[in-house]
């Protein structure tokens, strides 16, 4: 029993794990900047759907306002700050780092360092019985939501003429914009989009991990290890990438808390001994 | 139509055009020549638009609009069509979603369009859902003259089309761009192969060290076998006359 238990938890993580390394991945492999504040991004959403969800009772509410709040900040740090040093691989990680930093000290100054908890809604909070397992609700309604946002991810980029664009700039981005694509412009949608996203995922995983100082770091890590292991780029790969990890930390905590780091980081780092570009990655 | 005037560009602080000065009527087809590292490949990326190498002083202008310093995004939609060295075919998109994505609002009555590139290459319809990346050498090199295609160009701007493929397909290549010229596209296109240039061009601007040596037309350039030796160094071209294409 306890080992369906961990699955559960594990696979329910991966949900979360997804859902903030999706536009993370599909944002680098267009600009080929690892953007260092998504996690920073994912912790004011957490703390801005806390603020929302208190104040009006509505945890669509918080999801939504974090959601366009994020893609506002996304926008103008992407117009004001990226965009300045994009092609300077060095300056980029620099300033995505700092920028990191920055709105985390931020978040400390105006939400304090108490822990948080956003409160789940009635209709999908509480337990219910799964093959004679109890398990929250409220995780395998994340978990749900991941999948539904990775077949609409996976639709956009294989089904649509946008997702072909992001296709081929993310396979070249120089020569679509030869074609006469104005990638810049398709590059800010795609952050946009991202940090709308991460930051909806903020409120997600503030009413599953809980709301803290420091919530950005953790998250930041993990996904940084999901689109590493899964390959640059890849949607599929993050998908697979963020299963390996959630099962990872899900049965390193139960069974081996004390190596939960090298249970994590061992296999990555022999995926990339034999894989340097990860699972789906592809070279360029 | 489309002119450089005195364009010089670097690679940093390697200068790598000098004083580049030429220009391509509507209708031309112009060959630029040159040995390897010459500068064919820098004019073509600065014409585009490209980010490097950086244009420092000149202008191009095209139609009467400035295109210096335009992103090439703004190039290729004022009508350029580009076919860069190495083809640079989108490896995770099938044939028909490189076509696609291409596309743009055309310029003339009888638009480029995905059928009509299939009629032009018949191989590409057989591939059409085939990934990019699967595709033989000139199969690719055929898709980046129907992904320029696409784009509607009044111009089609070509970097050694024929670079790196089988010789029945650089035969096969090089008839289509003949035909593209008979029909009246205009061409622009950079070849280290004189028998091959003079197959689809009828006015050759050679370069040396990044600078115009010769602006010549075909027929004084194929006469001067010196001046071949010198700037080519090769012998004497193929004078036959360009292939005619096979009836489909």
């Amino acid at each position: 029993m306890q080992i369906g238990q961990t699955i559960l938890n594990g696979l329910t993580y991966s949900g979360l794990l997804f859902l903030v390394s999706s536009g993370f991945t599909v944002m680098f492999g267009l600009m080929r900047v690892l953007n260092l504040a998504h996690g920073a991004f994912y912790l004011w959403g957490s703390y801005l759907g806390l603020v929302v969800v208190g104040a009006t009772g509505s945890f669509l509410a918080g999801i939504l306002v974090a959601a366009v709040a994020i893609a506002v900040l996304g926008l103008a740090t992407e117009v004001a700050l990226f965009r300045r040093v994009r092609g300077n691989p060095v300056a980029e990680v620099l300033l995505t780092l700092g920028l990191g930093f920055v709105l985390g000290d931020l978040a400390l100054a105006f939400f304090g360092g108490n822990p948080e908890q956003i409160a789940v809604p009635d209709l999908i909070g509480g337990s219910l019985d799964l093959f004679g397992i109890t398990f929250p609700r409220y995780r395998l309604v994340l978990l749900a939501v991941a999948v539904v946002l990775f077949v609409a991810l996976r639709f956009t980029l294989v089904g649509t003429r946008l997702g072909a664009l992001i296709r081929a700039g993310v396979d070249d981005a120089e020569m679509l914009e030869g074609l006469g694509t104005n990638i810049n412009r398709l590059a800010t949608g795609v952050f946009v989009v991202s940090a709308a996203l991460v930051g909806a995922t903020g409120v997600l995983g503030g009413a599953f991990l809980g709301v803290h100082p420091g919530g950005d770091i953790e998250i930041l890590v993990l996904a940084v290890v999901v689109v590493i292991i899964g390959g640059l780029g890849s949607l599929d790969g993050a998908a697979i990438g963020s299963v390996l990890i959630g099962l990872l930390v899900s049965v390193g905590s139960v069974f081996a808390p004390e190596f939960l780091y090298f249970i994590i980081y061992a296999p990555v780092i022999l995926l990339l001994f034999f894989r340097p570009r990860g699972l789906l990655g592809v070279a360029n | 139509m489309l002119t450089l005037n005195s364009v010089c560009a670097s690679y940093g602080t390697a200068e790598t055009l000098q004083d580049v000065t030429f220009s391509v009527a509507e209708g031309e087809s112009v060959a630029l020549l040159g040995r390897n590292g010459m500068g064919k490949t820098s004019t073509l990326r600065v014409l585009m638009g490209m980010r490097s190498p950086a244009l420092v002083s000149g202008e191009i202008t095209f139609d009467g609009a400035t295109l210096s310093r335009r992103p090439a995004y703004e190039v290729a939609r004022r009508g350029l069509g580009y076919v860069p060295q190495g083809r640079r075919i989108f490896g995770s998109l099938t044939v028909l979603e490189n076509l696609r994505i291409a596309e743009r609002a055309a310029r003339e009555s009888r638009p480029w369009t995905v059928e009509r590139v299939y009629e032009l290459f018949p191989h590409l319809r057989r591939r059409r859902g085939v990934l990019g990346g699967r595709l033989s050498g000139g199969e690719q090199q055929m898709l980046a003259i129907g992904r320029a295609l696409m784009t509607n160009p009044a111009v089609l701007v070509l970097d050694e089309p024929s670079e790196g493929l089988a010789p029945a397909m650089v035969g096969e290549v090089m008839a289509a761009v003949a035909e593209l010229h008979r029909e009246g596209l205009t061409v622009l296109i950079a070849e280290q192969n004189l028998a091959l240039a003079a197959e689809v061009a009828a006015r050759f601007v050679v370069l040396e060290n990044g600078a115009v040596a010769a602006d010549t037309d075909r027929e004084s350039f194929l006469d001067d076998s010196a001046l071949q030796a010198r700037l080519l160094g090769v012998g004497p071209a193929d004078r036959s006359p360009p292939p005619q294409r096979t009836p489909r």
